[in-house]
């Protein structure tokens, strides 16, 4: 779930279709990888015109940039369950570093739940252009939740 | 010491009393009614106008304007009912029929004025564009993003509009219908510079 502001007032929205990759070292989480791929066409604001703003050239680009990309490139355990994860996130045409601190819950039958949550400007990432980048009215912060359920697989 | 004339100490019938009289609307109801009616019309423009528009930063700005404004005036309207009870208006006319149509298109327009913001409100809520007042503070969200509903109270929002704007027609009609055919005070009594005296709606 995303959430951005417009008007000063905050607008949500959430990402249907999402595909991502844990692999935990054992027992070293420095060992862990995380790769997330998020399909941006996927975006849902129940605003069919916002969404399809969205998708189109001067926010997600889909056509173009169909997926938005996270890798990990460290993973320091901070206790209790929670790690601070770096790594890059590429949207449209940038990559950037990003620090996302995030919660490990396992659960029961060799899954576990990844849960947290980021902000970041989103025209650092060329998100929202042309009328779009006047962050007076649509604000440049947004802020980006998750919490997913991870199924344990075979291999690797 | 020059004399200080306050509205107080000036001749009765030279200048316009605070609260309302039987003969016509002090300058708080007058203030409030010409307020409540130019950001209406104000409120009218920018509706009509943002619905025209495809998304983008313009309509965006045109509602949030839109917004802010529709807060405003529900504030107003419930300020316009409070002075209303603490300060009774002057009263309807003496004959049934015109007391009876007075009162309906009335309580029609009050009814609106109230019910349009509310479903604007609503309409913001379930569009995810959450109601903003001039940036500085939001509104709870009445219901939760849902674009059938959103659709739904779009069409509500906008049938209110042009019923609101049918009832300022017939109120407006109605004014100037006492002035030029029954030629009473019902219109002038609003009307801030008037001091012709004119008889009351009232028949003697």
């Amino acid at each position: 779930m995303f959430t951005g502001t417009q008007a000063g007032a905050p607008v949500q929205g959430t990402f249907s279709d999402y595909d991502g990759r844990v692999c935990i070292g054992s027992g070293d989480p420095a060992d862990s990888r995380i790769r997330v791929s998020v399909r941006t066409a996927s975006v849902d604001t129940q605003l069919p015109e916002l969404d399809a703003a969205l998708r189109g050239p001067d926010f997600f680009d889909s056509a173009r940039w169909p997926q938005a990309v996270f890798e990990s490139e460290s993973v320091k355990s901070m206790g209790q369950g929670r790690y601070q994860v770096t790594g890059k996130l590429t949207l449209r045409d940038v990559t950037r570093e990003i620090s996302v601190p995030v919660r490990f819950t396992p659960a029961a039958g060799g899954g576990a739940r990844l849960a947290g949550r980021l902000s970041f400007a989103r025209l650092d990432y060329h998100i929202g252009l042309g009328q779009w980048a006047d962050t007076g009215w649509v604000g440049d912060r947004v802020e980006l939740a998750f919490s997913v359920a991870l199924k344990p697989v075979a291999g690797k | 010491m020059a004399a200080d004339l306050t509205p107080m100490d000036r001749p009765a019938g030279h200048s316009i009393p605070l609260r309302n009289t039987p003969e016509r609307y002090g300058i708080v109801a007058q203030a409030l009614h010409w307020l409540i009616a130019a950001l209406v019309a104000v409120q009218f423009v920018l509706g009509v106008k943002a619905h025209g528009l495809p998304l983008g930063l313009e309509r965006l700005i045109l509602l949030a304007r839109h917004k802010s404004l529709g807060l405003t005036l529900f504030a107003l309207v419930m300020l316009r009912l409070a002075w209303r009870m603490y300060s009774p208006p002057p009263p309807w006319s003496s004959q049934a029929p015109l007391r009876t149509a007075a009162r309906l298109s009335h309580g029609l327009l009050y009814a609106l004025l109230l019910a349009m913001p509310i479903a604007g409100w609503l309409l913001s809520s379930a569009s995810n564009l959450t109601v903003s007042w001039f940036g500085l503070f939001s509104l709870p969200d009445l219901v939760a993003p849902d674009r059938r509903l959103a659709h739904w109270l779009l069409l509500t929002h906008q049938t209110m509009a042009w019923l609101l704007l049918a009832v300022v027609v017939i109120h407006t009609g109605a004014a100037f219908w006492h002035h030029r055919i029954l030629k009473d005070n019902v219109l002038t009594r609003m009307l801030p510079f008037t001091r012709r005296a004119r008889r009351s709606g009232r028949p003697p």
